[in-house]
């Protein structure tokens, strides 16, 4: 949990509703502390410009939490040769998120 | 001998229930809530329960949310309150028991929370997020230093856990009147004078109730069977409907509903 020194909860801020949580849940941070897995950050900005890319070239609507892994693939993928095949899990559809998108990019719908 | 069990014995011989008001610590401010104990105790009030504000309480209600929220937003920390309870016992003896967030204790560990707790002056905890399962150390802890850890039970608890709370209790046992959580309520349950009659029986620790109980005629009503009484939503509602009035306006007008309250539940 993100708390200050009374044990409080801390605010916490996300474009995407299903990671705007103060928390981390015990199988995530045993994979982190077992180094099985590597957790990154992304900016609401990136995560939105992955949405649109992705409902542009692949025609698919990603949530906002997914479009956070496009983002990171989006960074990712360069570094690494062409030959490698990269798995993304495209975990919801963003149609649900099209209103948040809208305000976030300044249209009225 | 820890000021509750001294209470409560005083209380016996008085054949008196005691009285006990809820509230946070922090709302309006810090010094009003010195005064409100200081206060309460005045107007006949035998043990005080501290509510340290916390920002995910699970068992309060929207009156007693509110006057979290208030309190936090208004940058009140644990070390503050503990200030203000020492402050307290440079003029009152007055038990006070705090209600508290297990992720308040847990954050500052067990033993420094316990030992800043008894320095400042509190008598014992309410933890209502710590099932009794989970809180050997601490009450190892608390027994050790006579410090009070005060358990919960529900109209909902089944009598196999009521025992096990029983044997494990400190201080009192604060039954819980409703299924549910605190807040001002017209009427309370129907069965509520037996289900307290019933725990009596089956403990020898003193039984306090609370959640729900609104009024100075749910007070007597309660009074009547239990040995304590616990008001928190209806006192709170009280301090945010004058928190904005000068200190002493705000005192007078919460003193007077407390004393009301007090009248009743002492017949």
């Amino acid at each position: 949990m993100l708390q200050d020194e009374d044990g409080q909860t801390l605010p916490v801020h996300s474009i995407s509703a299903g990671l705007d949580y103060p928390g981390v849940g015990p199988e995530h941070s045993y994979l982190k502390d077992i180094g099985r897995a590597e957790y990154v950050s992304i900016t609401d900005e990136e995560a939105v410009s992955a949405f649109q890319e992705c409902a542009r070239l692949e025609g698919i609507i990603p949530a906002l939490e997914a479009a956070h892994a496009i983002a990171y693939t989006i960074k990712f993928a360069p570094k690494i040769s062409k030959e490698k095949i990269i798995v993304v899990c495209l975990s919801g559809s963003g149609d649900k998120d099209s209103f948040e998108v809208a305000k976030k990019l300044g249209y009225k719908i | 001998m820890n000021r509750i069990d001294k209470k409560f014995q005083e209380l016996k011989t008085k054949k008196k229930p005691a009285f006990i008001p809820f509230i946070t610590a922090g709302d309006p401010d810090l010094q009003t809530t010195k005064d409100l104990i200081l206060e309460f105790e005045k107007r006949g009030a035998d043990i005080i329960e501290l509510g340290i504000p916390f920002s995910d309480p699970i068992a309060d209600g929207p009156i007693i949310q509110a006057s979290y929220y208030r309190a936090l937003m208004k940058g009140t920390k644990v070390a503050h309150i503990l200030d203000m309870v020492s402050e307290v016992r440079k003029k009152s003896e007055i038990p006070i028991v705090s209600m508290v967030s297990y992720s308040t204790v847990f954050k500052k560990g067990y033993q420094v929370f316990v030992e800043n707790a008894m320095r400042a002056g509190l008598d014992g905890l309410t933890i209502p997020d710590m099932p009794v399962e989970e809180n050997h150390e601490l009450f190892e802890l608390a027994k050790k230093h006579d410090f009070k850890i005060v358990c919960f039970i529900a109209p909902t608890t089944t009598e196999h856990r009521v025992t096990m709370i029983a044997q494990k209790a400190q201080g009192f046992l604060y039954y819980i009147s409703v299924v549910g959580i605190t807040g001002v309520r017209d009427k309370l349950p129907d069965d509520v004078i037996q289900n307290i009659r019933k725990l009596k029986q089956m403990t020898q620790i003193p039984v306090a109730v609370g959640f729900g109980v609104s009024t100075s005629e749910h007070a007597r009503m309660i009074g009547s069977v239990a040995d304590g009484v616990i008001v928190g939503s209806a006192i709170m509602r009280e301090i945010e409907r004058h928190g904005k009035e000068p200190e002493e306006k705000l005192i007078g007008f919460v003193g007077e509903f407390a004393g009301q309250l007090i009248s009743g539940a002492k017949g």
